[in-house]
Formats: structure tokens, C-alpha cells, sequence
């Protein structure tokens, strides 16, 4: 039988957190840490009811008043994903990312667990990188992208779209990020969805074809929705170019089979000049709905109604006039719906 | 279970719940012999009184409610159990009890309710029995107490005795309480003139406006009065009282100095006209009959003789027919010759025909009336598909003009208009009526297809001299047939010795599988031979080709859809041919396909030693062929032996199959004994290439509170109440000032209509993720058994989850342009959900869902790129942002209007529109990313994700989420607002299988 907790000033039960891998790349925390520590563990107390405790020792001082002393950290006791240090292993080596208190004592920087890295081959390198000054964010982020660590592969990728001077690199730091953002792509990785967004500020354009091809074709969809959007803003004239031509083979196929919501959805993203031939085509759709769809995209694009009459049945222009005048649907809420 | 369950030891004296007593070892969802059942139940109403919609209730009557189990009775504090007036956000007051054993409840309000009122009564969707069961979703009813006063008439859109009023007026007359329908009639509401003329009209009721819209043009410049008539046979309320005594409303037309034109003739010109052809006169005005004659409208054959003929009008009198009393004769010209000037036609206001007009025509040999020569679907023919799309061939050309709404409708049961488009085809010899939407199933539609002179008629003016009625049934299978062809569409690698398969969801009828309706072609169109097989519990046809097919040839595999082709067991059909092409390979198969088996679609990584409950769980697999793409689905056999048994053939009949999946849940009746299992998979490709899967072992075992996270649907309360950082206002409601979504000082009825908005979106986000309707009822058998509330729920234990604010454990103080913390939310980890009320709203350590942090993110984020780039975040609040620069909502003159309940964007102004879209998208986007964060703190206070890959553990990481999370991984780190917003987020496999009872945990 499931048990009601009966005392609850003792926090017994230990929190799990979700950290936003963005607000803690090995990139932002250099930037917020006081210090940046080589650090060994010497002890770790994860027994004591009231806090878990780590005696560290300083191997080398990576950024700002160095620490020459054994110092401690503690935090709540009991595993979770917001503490760092229930699976410190005595006699290991870590990377610290650490601020000063008001008392001048040492703490890790938000993101607990992200702040406290076990040291692997690549690491050190890069965080030096990073607490050089003067570092070039741009160059340390890329040359992130194919490190040893695991750590700073990802990091790098979640800290690229909105680095400084992204959308002024060189021709072989957009080859880097281009033959990155495929090999995630095709892997199916989480860093991905970062590539895809560097990709798009930065109007990647060896990367668009790829992207929109990716997008159209590829049969893991969990990227989809981003996928589309990347698709139809990196370069949406030869987006729209290859949705146009891939629905006009469709369409000449001998079975006569309509095309997939993909395309009518990355034409429905597309601006209006880019979206205007594949719209013409995808209203000879022999699926009604589909022809209803295009027309409805191609008015609230602003094109012409006058061409759209001409391409469509009298009574699906009505239509389309109609549902052009139905409001947006919402993912989560219910605007219209009455309160109680 | 370590530290968590020592703390049950000392009682606090919190108010223990009845639902809470009864959950001890026959709590829960146990069974009499005490094994917890996997299947968590749902409360169940009986019966209640009054009946809904019921009329001429005693003003002091009681409500009561039936269920099917003991009610706790503390759950009937509910804010959410109410009765009020219809509209109002006032309950009534009273007085619950329970009698009946307790299984039925009692509301006797406080005084006598208001007489002639319509009431609701709701329950809370929280409302619980002793065991523990919710209702999940409300329930509510209506009534209308007793009514002895007989309506009135309020308003008018005349004034009485208005003069100048338009010849097209529709008038709205509204009563002071809603009108009975069947009293609305053209005997008890009429128009009439001066003259004492009654105009006929179409009067129509809504609530208590009837709307009369005369069929006419009405004459110019002539006094009318409108009438509702009072008394026993008159106009009566919805409780049947009449109207005292009649009413009446007086006025006047404007003028009308406009002569009339006659804008059409038929048959002009028409070579081949019947002989019982019925011309037809159309006018721009409604005209007056008593002024069509012989000498107005002069009707003659070429030897100048005389037509005499009667006259009959269109409903609006704007069109007159000109019925000949005897036929005409074959082979003459005739001409009617419409004069103006004195003598002429008028218009129902006395003005004559503008100018003249002539109508020449030629008699020909048909005065045969149209007929049906095919129907597609016959008269009171049932199991038709819901997808139906019935046609009317007739024996000849019809007129086009005359295929349309007008003359050709089809109906439901009640006699309402079934949405469709009357099309013509076949040189407009076929009518074709196409539903909208498919229709409901088990139900009887009517197809009317006008006749007489006003309906459809051949190119020679013959019509049927009746209405011509059809009518059918539905099925009562709401699924269409899903065919699975194998080689797919498009396939450019098939082996020449391969079978055709098809693998249909449903069973399909076998007297309507055969060669005439499943072949295969060549590229010339010849058709093959071979063998058509039906097997598999009627799942499966395959098309044996009697000899190779030819390298390099292209072939057309087809199913005939439609009625005449493959159907379901149930009667659906396909909407139309379903059709293969594929292309033979120059090489032979000889690899065999891939195939996975697993339970539950597992990821190989985390299969080791599940263990599974009795039933409910999933047999799964994964296939493809990687060279040609060339798996046959319809050969798979999974078979299941150990202490029982289930053969691949019930296992198929019962599968979900795509191309390269399958899905089979162990249904209740089929519950297995604890003990060693082992599925085993086989797998064929089309050409006859075999592989058989790896076997998976497995072990079924009893289910246990301790195995299994729920033994009752866990209720969570969100707290978008609290105010953690003492300003005197609530979190949540400083999280919507920051981005706009509310005016600080705004603290209007606006502003609480978006913290609702958003607030019920978030909640509607994660009753979406954990598999439930967005107002936390049950979608079915996949549901999570979890229900969020925005109030502190009364009857049942609950969890508690703060939403609000910054993180507690980051810097105080922090605003516009301060760093993060990083964390976005935290919750207690509870080990198998042991604790069914964790707190996750202290400070210390921070626990809740922290929506700043992230605003603090993103508009960090936004401040070092704008303007070169604008995020998805800067597009959303840019416009409202009070820190970004925008108009908080609450601020913009239109805001008031966009947020009114009442708001019809489809008649609303582009500024309006524009401010809404802005608004809403923003709420909408904001509602998505925290209630997906919010699901996922929920999950690590229902044990999500026991770190480790033994048993007991469900793969987690040391950060207890998922090992190598994929990117909408709910369990796994937060990949950004863009991810948030976009991505269709998910438990993963082993989440969702321990979070639904399919698996159990050691």
C-alpha cells in the first residue's frame, strides 16, 4: 500500500532537478565561475542524515584567485540530479566551476552537477581554451564540436547558436559546422537541435539541401517541427524549388499518389515568393483536403486570391476563404473556453 | 526502500481522508484475495435525477446522484460541485448527503430555487469513493425548473409601426425566455398586408429569438403587421405555456418605383424540348401572379395558335412557370413573347416589366421522365461505410443547373443536413453527393433527390414526378479499413519470385476477396494469374503469381475500394482503389529480413530480465528487409509458450501491424500464470527468405504495491498560488507580468482570464503527456493514471508541485538581465512513487518548476543577439515584454474584446486578429514549454528514473534521468525554449511501460 508522508520538515526524499543543458555549457559556466579548479577528490560523506559533504583538494587553477587550500562543499544529502556530489569517487580529478559566497567560501555554480566535471581526455585542453583571455568563443565552440569528450562535444554544440561572431565565420568553420550538424543529424543526437539552430541564424547554405532533405525523408521524426523550420529559413528559395519538384514527380507517378503533409507543411513555412509554385502544384492534389490546405496556406501568405480562384473549384475557394478566417489552434491552451 | 519508507512512523495528525481509510489491504485497486489489480478503475455514474434537460421541475426539489461505488463523502466539498444557474458563477446553497449505503448523494438546497430558471448541476472530476476511484473528468447535467408563466415578447428589430423598412426585412423577435420549437409554426406567427394577404415565411428559433424572413420581396410602400398568436393554439414557451395574448407588430414599407427585368427565359433555344415542357420565367423582383395572362405573357406555337396554360410561382415569386394544359406538339416552335408597357407582368409593388422579352424553343420526341439506372447504393442498404460517398446515375443528361443543394440533400436520422457537395458528373448523368466528414456510424441517412417542376430535370424539361428517397444505414465500425500492400508503393528492388501480401487492421468479409477485385498488372495493363488467398483470421491476402515476374518490369498491384470492392467484416470499405506499383529487380533475393523481437518496444539496451504482469503488457517487434525493403509483414508469427501459451495466429489477429512494426497487447482474458516465458519470432521476406528472432525469456509475475507505481490514480495538485517570494503576489502570476502575458496593474477580470488560459494550458499539457484528454479524463487504456488539479483536491491523498518564480536555491532578488541558475525545475525523487503525497513546494531545498529561470535564459539569450537574429522566444514576446519593449496584455485598447468569451475571430477586425494572434500564440507557446517541464518534475516524484539497468531499475543515470535521453525524451535534460515549444515530446519505453502497469519492477 503507498504510504502518505506524514513528517514533512524533514526533507528526506532528495530533489531531482532539470538543468537546461544551454544555460550550463562548460562555455557559460567558465563565464559566471569565480574560480576554475583542477580539483581531487579526497573524502566524500554521503551518509550524514543532513548534508553530503566533499573534502577537494586544488591541482591547478584554471581561472581567477587561485585556491591553494583543501576546500569543502556540501549540499542537501540523498542522489539526485541537482547534487553533484552523492557520486563523487575519492582519488578522482574534476573539473570545478565555482563561485565565492558572501563568506568567501566556494560553491558550484548553478547547475550543481553540471559544475563539478569528472576529468576526461580533451577536457582540460578545452577548458583552458575557454579561460584564456581574450578567448575567441567562436573557434573554441567549433573546435569543441569533434573533441575526445563527450562533454565538450555536446557543450559545444549547445553553446554555438548564440556565441559571439557566429554569423561572421570563416568559410572552414562553416565547413566544420555543416559536416557536424550532418553527422548529428544522422545520428539522431540531442546536439542537433543546436546545429540546426546555428544553421539557420547563421543561413548555412551548403547546409540547406541536406536539412530540407532531412527533413522530407528522413524516418526518424522526432526533429521534425525544427527540422521544417530550419528547412524553410536557411534558404527558402531552394526550398521551395525542391518541394516543388519532388510534389510534381509525385504527382506524374502512374498511380497518381498525393504527396505527404510534409511538403504541404515546409510550403506553409516558406515565404510567400518561395512558396508559390509548390502551392500551384500541390492544389492539382487529387486529395481534397490537400487542395484546401494549399489554398488556405496560399491566402494567409498574401498571394493573390484571384489566381488561387482560377486554380480550384468554386466551391473549395469558398472554402478556403472560410478557413482563412478561422482562428489559430493551439497546442496547450483553450482560449475560448469558459472558467470556472 | 531505504530512507523513504522509514518515514512513515509518526502520525502529525493530518485529516486523513475517507478515501484514505479505505486503503489498507483492501485499498486501492485489490482485489478480494489481495493482489492489487493493474488496472486502475474510474468512478462511474448510474443515474441521476433530475434527468438532463428535463423541464417542469419542482422548485424544491432534491438532486441526486447514483454511482457505483461508496462515496467520501469530504470529496462533496469540491469547489468544482456545484448547482447554479445556467451562466452563473454563483452556486447554490445546500446541503449534501449520502444515502443508498452511501453509493448515492443527496443536494437539498439551502432555500426554494428560482421558478422558470434552467440550472447545472456539475460534479468535480475529483469526486472519489471510499477505495480511491475519481470520476477524472466532470460531470454535470441541466434542468429547468417549474414554469407557469407564459413568454412575452421583449424586442423587435421594427419598431412598431416603423415605415421605410427595406422589402427584404428579416425580422428578430425575442421573447423573455426561450420559445417551444413545435409551436413555431405558419399558423401561430404570420405576416400579412393591408389587404389581408399573408405572406409566406422561413421562421426559425433559437433560444428566445424566432426570426422571420419573408419568402418575398415584399410590395413597396404597403402597410403589414406581423403576429404572434397567444392562446391555447398559439406560440408557446419551452414548458408549453402560451403566449397570454397575441402579439402583434405594425409597419411599413419603403417605396418601390423600380420596373422590374426579366433576367431569364428557358427552354430559349432548346431544339429538343418535351412535350410536357413547363417554361420557366425568371425576374429580378418578386412578381405578382395575378398579372401573368395570356395577354401579359403571350404563349404561341409558329401557326400563331394560342398555348393555354396555368401558372405556378417559386417560394420568393421571382421565377413563374408556365404550365401548358395540354401537351405540346412534336416537331413546332413555340414562342413566348413576355410584353412590357401597359397590360405587362408586375412586381408585387404594381411596376410593369422594363422592357419586353421572347423565348423561342423547338418540341422534340422525349417526354420520358429521368430515371435511376444505377445507384451505388441501394434503397435501405445497410453496413455501408461510414466513408460512403453515394451516387444517382441517371438514364441520360440531366441539366447542371439544376444538380445542387437546391434540389439534392442528404439527411440524418433527425432530418438535418448532412454537410456534402452535390457535384455532377458522367456529362451530368451522375449525381454525386460527397460528405464533408465521414458519417457516424450506425445510423439511417436519407438521400432526396427533388422531383416535380422545381427539381432536377433532362435537357428536354422532363422531371420525376415525385421526390426520389433513398435511404441507408451505416456500419457500426467508426474505424475505415487500413490496407498494409506489400511491396510498398514505389519499391524498385522486388525479387521476381516475390508474393504480393496485404495485411488489413480489421478482418475483412471473404466473399468480397477474390480476382475480380484483388490482381496484379504489367506495365501494358494485362492482367496476371494467380491465386488470391485469404488467411489469418481474414487479415491477410496474398496474390501468388502463377509464374515469375519479369526482370525489370514494373507491375500495378490493386484493391478495388468501394462498395463493390474489398470490405471489413463490418461492411467499410476503402474510400478508393488501393494501389501498389513496384519494379522487379534484375537480381534475386536471397538475404533474409531483419527482425527484433522485444516486449513493450523496448531499446535492446535496457531488455535484460523485465519482468512483466500477467496481462496488459506488449509483444513487439521491429522488421526490414536492408537490402530491397522487401519484409512481408503478413508472415510474421510471434508465438508465446510457458505456463501458457498464446499461437501466432491469435497473437496476429489481434496485432496493430505497420510496415515495419508490430504490436500485440495480452489482453485480461488472457492473463498468464507467474512463471518463465519465451517469445519467439519469425519472419519472412516476399521472396520466401525466412529469419527467426533471438529468443526473449521473460518472467510474468504477480503485480505488487511494491512493483507498480499507482494503486489508485494519483492525484497532483499544482500550485499556481504560491507566493515563495513574498511580494504579496502570487509566482505564477509575476512569471506572466515578465513576459507580458499580464498588466501589472491591471487587476481586472482581463488579467484573470489569462492566468487561467495559460494556467489550464500548462495543466492540459501534461495530462497530454501522460497519455490523457486534455481536461485529465481518460483517452483509454494507454492513459497514465494521473489527474492535475489548480485546487487542493479534498477527498483523496495528493501530491503537491509548486509552478512559479526563480528557483529558491539561486540569487535572490534577481531581474531583467541577471544570470540564471541553470535549473528550470526540481522535484523529490520517490522511489516507486511510495509516497503519494510528496511536497514539492519548500524552499529549502528549492523544489517546484521555476518558469523565471528560463525567462532569465532566454532573454539573455535574446539581449546578445538582437537584433542580427531574432529567437523563437523574441518573436514571441517582443510585442508584449514590458522589458523587451511590448505591450503587455491588458494594455491594448482590443485586449478587453480579443479575451471576452464571446469573441468570434471570424468576424473580427484585422487589428484584432493580429493582437490575438500575438497574445494567444505567446500564452500557448509559454503553456507547452512549462507544462512539459512540469511533467517531467511529476516524473521524479513517481519514481522516474530509478537510476541503474538491474530489475529494479529502470535505467537511469546518476542524475536519475534516462541514460542517452533521446531529444524529446521527457526524462531527459531540457534541450532549449525552441525544443520546448516544437518538439512532440514522450516517456520513453521503459517509462511509459512501468508509468502504465506493463511491466514491474523488482
Amino acid at each position: 500500500m503507498k504510504s502518505l508522508q506524514v513528517l514533512l520538515c524533514l526533507s528526506i526524499a532528495a530533489p531531482a532537478a532539470i538543468a537546461q543543458q544551454g544555460a550550463t555549457t562548460l562555455a557559460a559556466l567558465t563565464q559566471r565561475a569565480d574560480v576554475v579548479a583542477q580539483v581531487r577528490a579526497l573524502a566524500v560523506d554521503v551518509h550524514h542524515p543532513e548534508r553530503c559533504r566533499a573534502v577537494l583538494r586544488p591541482l591547478a587553477t584554471l581561472k581567477g584567485t587561485p585556491v591553494s587550500q583543501v576546500f569543502e562543499l556540501t549540499e542537501p544529502p540523498g542522489r539526485a540530479c541537482g547534487r553533484a556530489l552523492f557520486g563523487l569517487l575519492p582519488g578522482r580529478s574534476y573539473v570545478a566551476f565555482l563561485a565565492r559566497d558572501a563568506h568567501g567560501g566556494l560553491t558550484l555554480v548553478g547547475g550543481g552537477a553540471r559544475a563539478l566535471v569528472a576529468l576526461e581526455p580533451g577536457l582540460l585542453q578545452h577548458v583552458h581554451a575557454l579561460t584564456t583571455a581574450g578567448a575567441d568563443a567562436l573557434a573554441c565552440a567549433i573546435s569543441g564540436l569533434d573533441s575526445a569528450s563527450a562533454r565538450v562535444r555536446d557543450d559545444a554544440a549547445f553553446s554555438l547558436p548564440f556565441v559571439a561572431g557566429l554569423t561572421g565565420a570563416s568559410s572552414a568553420q562553416r565547413i566544420r559546422i555543416d559536416a557536424a550538424l550532418r553527422d548529428r543529424l544522422n545520428r539522431g543526437e540531442r546536439t542537433a537541435l543546436p546545429l540546426l539552430q546555428s544553421a539557420t541564424r547563421m543561413r548555412l547554405q551548403q547546409s540547406a539541401p541536406f536539412v530540407v532533405d532531412a527533413f522530407l525523408h528522413a524516418k526518424n521524426r522526432s526533429l521534425e517541427p525544427l527540422l521544417c523550420r530550419a528547412a524553410a529559413s536557411i534558404d527558402p528559395q531552394s526550398a521551395g524549388i525542391a518541394v516543388t519538384n519532388e510534389w510534381l514527380e509525385l504527382a506524374g507517378a502512374e498511380d497518381g499518389a498525393t504527396a505527404t503533409d510534409r511538403l504541404l507543411a515546409l510550403l506553409e513555412e516558406l515565404p510567400p515568393n518561395a512558396a508559390r509554385a509548390g502551392l500551384l502544384a500541390a492544389m492539382q492534389s487529387s486529395d481534397r483536403k490537400q487542395r484546401i490546405r494549399a489554398g488556405v496556406a496560399w491566402l494567409r501568405k498574401g498571394l493573390a486570391p484571384q489566381e488561387l480562384r482560377a486554380s480550384v473549384r468554386g466551391d473549395e475557394f469558398a472554402t478556403c476563404e472560410l478557413c482563412v478566417t478561422d482562428a489559430p489552434t493551439f497546442r496547450s491552451i483553450r482560449p475560448s473556453q469558459k472558467r470556472r | 526502500m531505504g530512507k523513504i519508507s522509514t518515514l512513515v512512523l509518526v502520525g502529525v495528525g493530518l485529516a486523513f481522508t475517507a478515501c484514505s481509510k479505505g486503503g489498507g489491504s483492501s485499498g486501492g485497486a485489490s482485489t478480494p484475495g489481495g493482489v492489487v489489480s493493474l488496472l486502475i478503475d474510474t468512478l462511474g455514474v448510474v443515474g441521476h435525477s433530475p434527468a438532463d434537460d428535463a423541464v417542469q421541475i419542482d422548485v424544491d426539489a432534491e438532486i441526486t446522484v447514483e454511482f457505483d461505488g461508496v462515496i467520501a463523502e469530504e470529496c462533496l466539498a469540491e469547489p468544482e460541485t456545484w448547482l447554479r444557474p445556467a451562466g452563473s458563477t454563483t452556486s447554490v446553497d445546500g446541503e449534501f448527503s449520502t444515502f443508498n449505503g452511501g453509493r448515492s448523494i443527496r443536494f437539498r438546497p439551502a432555500a426554494s430555487l428560482q421558478a422558470e430558471t434552467d440550472y447545472t448541476f456539475q460534479l468535480s472530476p475529483l469526486t472519489c469513493d471510499d477505495d480511491g476511484r475519481l470520476l477524472e473528468e466532470d460531470y454535470s447535467f441541466t434542468f429547468r425548473t417549474f414554469d407557469s408563466t407564459p413568454p412575452n415578447v421583449t424586442t423587435a428589430t421594427i419598431s412598431p409601426n416603423a415605415t421605410d423598412i427595406p422589402q427584404n426585412v428579416t425580422v428578430d423577435v425575442t421573447f423573455d425566455e426561450a420559445i417551444g420549437e413545435d409551436s413555431v409554426a405558419p399558423e401561430t406567427i404570420y405576416l400579412r398586408d393591408v389587404f389581408g394577404t399573408t405572406y409566406a415565411t422561413q421562421t426559425t428559433v433559437s433560444g428566445s429569438k424566432v426570426t422571420i424572413d419573408p419568402d418575398v420581396l415584399l410590395p413597396g410602400d404597403r402597410a403589414f403587421v406581423l403576429v404572434a398568436l397567444g392562446g391555447n393554439s398559439g406560440v408557446e414557451d419551452r414548458a408549453g405555456n402560451p403566449l397570454q395574448s397575441s402579439w402583434s407588430l405594425s409597419f411599413r414599407t419603403t417605396g418601390d418605383g423600380i420596373k422590374p427585368s426579366m433576367t431569364s427565359g428557358w427552354p430559349h433555344s432548346v431544339g429538343n424540348a418535351s412535350p410536357r415542357i413547363q417554361p420557366l420565367l425568371t425576374f429580378s423582383d418578386s412578381m405578382d401572379p395575378a398579372s401573368v395572362e395570356s395577354a401579359s405573357v403571350q404563349f404561341r406555337d409558329e401557326f400563331s395558335n394560342v398555348v393555354t396554360y396555368g401558372i405556378a410561382t417559386s417560394p420568393d415569386q421571382m421565377s413563374v412557370r408556365l404550365v401548358p394544359t395540354s401537351p405540346l406538339i412534336t416537331g413546332r416552335t413555340y414562342t413566348i413573347n413576355v410584353v412590357d408597357g401597359a397590360g405587362a407582368v408586375t412586381d408585387l409593388s404594381g411596376n410593369t416589366l422594363s422592357s419586353s422579352g421572347l423565348i423561342q424553343f423547338k418540341v422534340g420526341t422525349d417526354d420520358t421522365d429521368p430515371a435511376v439506372q444505377y445507384a451505388s447504393l441501394q434503397d435501405g442498404e445497410t453496413r455501408v461505410s461510414p466513408n460512403a460517398v453515394p451516387t444517382l446515375t441517371f438514364d441520360g443528361s440531366l441539366e447542371a443547373a439544376r444538380i445542387s443543394d437546391a434540389t439534392v440533400s442528404l439527411t440524418d436520422p433527425a432530418g438535418e443536413r448532412v454537410a456534402a457537395t452535390v457535384t455532377a458528373e458522367n456529362s451530368n448523368a451522375r449525381i454525386r453527393i460527397e460528405p464533408l466528414n465521414d458519417l457516424p456510424v450506425g445510423k439511417t441517412y436519407t438521400v432526396r433527390i427533388a422531383g416535380g417542376p422545381d427539381g432536377i430535370r433532362d435537357l428536354a424539361g422532363n422531371y420525376m414526378a415525385a421526390d426520389l428517397v433513398r435511404t441507408f444505414t451505416t456500419s457500426n465500425d467508426d474505424s475505415l479499413p487500413s490496407m498494409l500492400i506489400t511491396p510498398i508503393n514505389g519499391s524498385t528492388a522486388i525479387s521476381r519470385d516475390s508474393t504480393i501480401s496485404v495485411v488489413a487492421h480489421q478482418p475483412l468479409d471473404a466473399t468480397t476477396v477474390g480476382p475480380s477485385t484483388v490482381y496484379l498488372q504489367d506495365s501494358i495493363g494485362n492482367v496476371l494469374e494467380g491465386s488470391v488467398q485469404l488467411s489469418r483470421s481474414n487479415r491477410v491476402i496474398r496474390f501468388i503469381p502463377n509464374s515469375l515476374l519479369q526482370n525489370g518490369e514494373t507491375y500495378t498491384f490493386t484493391l478495388i475500394g468501394g462498395k463493390t470492392g474489398v470490405r471489413e467484416a463490418s461492411g467499410n470499405w476503402l474510400g478508393a482503389d488501393q494501389q501498389s506499383v513496384f519494379r522487379i529487380s534484375q537480381s534475386t533475393d536471397t538475404a533474409p529480413p531483419i527482425l527484433d523481437v522485444s516486449l513493450n518496444d523496448t531499446g535492446k539496451a535496457r531488455r535484460t530480465g523485465r519482468v512483466m504482469p500477467p496481462f496488459g503488457f506488449e509483444l513487439t517487434a521491429e522488421f526490414y528487409d536492408p537490402d530491397t525493403f522487401n519484409q512481408d509483414p503478413a508472415s510474421l508469427e510471434l508465438e508465446l509458450s510457458g505456463p501458457a501459451s498464446i499461437d501466432a495466429d491469435t497473437i496476429f489477429a489481434g496485432a496493430t501491424v505497420t510496415e515495419t512494426t508490430f504490436a500485440y497487447r495480452v489482453p485480461e482474458d488472457r492473463t498468464l500464470p507467474a512463471g518463465t516465458y519465451t517469445l519467439n519470432g519469425r519472419l519472412r521476406d516476399l521472396s520466401g527468405n525466412e529469419i527467426a528472432a533471438i529468443a526473449t525469456t521473460f518472467e510474468v509475475a504477480e503485480p505488487s504495491f511494491e512493483t507498480l507505481p499507482f494503486d489508485r490514480t494519483q492525484v497532483v495538485w499544482a500550485r499556481f498560488d504560491l507566493d515563495r517570494d513574498g511580494n504579496g503576489r502570487a509566482d505564477f502570476v509575476d512569471d506572466l507580468i515578465r513576459l507580458g502575458l499580464n498588466e501589472a496593474s491591471d487587476q481586472s477580470a482581463i488579467n484573470a482570464r489569462m492566468i487561467a488560459t495559460v494556467r489550464d494550458g500548462i495543466l492540459a499539457r501534461v495530462h497530454r503527456l501522460y497519455e490523457r484528454k486534455i481536461n485529465g479524463g481518460r483517452r483509454g487504456v494507454d492513459s497514465v493514471p494521473i489527474r492535475l488539479s489548480h485546487r487542493q483536491p479534498l477527498g483523496v491523498p495528493f501530491m503537491q508541485i509548486s509552478c512559479g518564480g526563480f528557483d529558491p536555491e539561486g540569487a535572490a532578488g534577481r531581474t531583467f538581465g541577471d544570470q540564471t541558475s541553470g535549473t528550470l525545475g526540481r522535484a523529490f525523487y520517490d522511489y516507486r512513487n511510495e509516497i503519494v503525497n510528496d511536497n514539492n513546494t519548500g524552499v529549502n531545498p528549492g523544489v517546484g518548476v521555476f518558469p523565471s529561470e528560463l525567462w532569465l535564459f532566454e532573454t539573455d539569450i535574446h539581449l546578445r543577439v538582437y537584433p542580427s537574429f531574432v529567437t523563437t522566444f523574441a518573436r514571441a514576446f517582443l510585442p508584449l515584454a514590458p522589458d523587451l519593449g511590448g505591450t503587455p496584455f491588458g494594455s491594448d485598447p482590443v485586449d478587453g474584446t480579443i479575451s471576452d468569451p464571446s469573441f468570434q475571430y471570424a468576424t473580427a477586425t484585422s487589428a484584432e486578429r493580429a493582437r490575438y494572434n500575438v497574445v494567444y500564440l505567446a500564452a500557448d507557446q509559454w503553456a507547452t514549454a512549462i507544462g512539459t517541464i512540469l511533467a517531467h518534475e511529476i516524473g521524479h516524484s513517481l519514481g522516474l528514473v530509478a537510476p541503474g539497468r538491474t530489475t529494479a531499475e529502470l535505467h537511469g543515470d546518476e542524475s536519475l534521468h534516462n541514460e542517452f535521453a533521446g531529444v524529446t525524451d521527457i526524462m531527459g535534460a531540457a534541450v532549449g525554449y525552441d525544443g520546448l515549444v516544437s518538439l512532440n515530446y514522450r516517456f520513453r519505453d521503459l517509462n511509459l511501460a512501468y508509468l502504465r502497469h506493463r511491466m514491474l519492477l523488482k
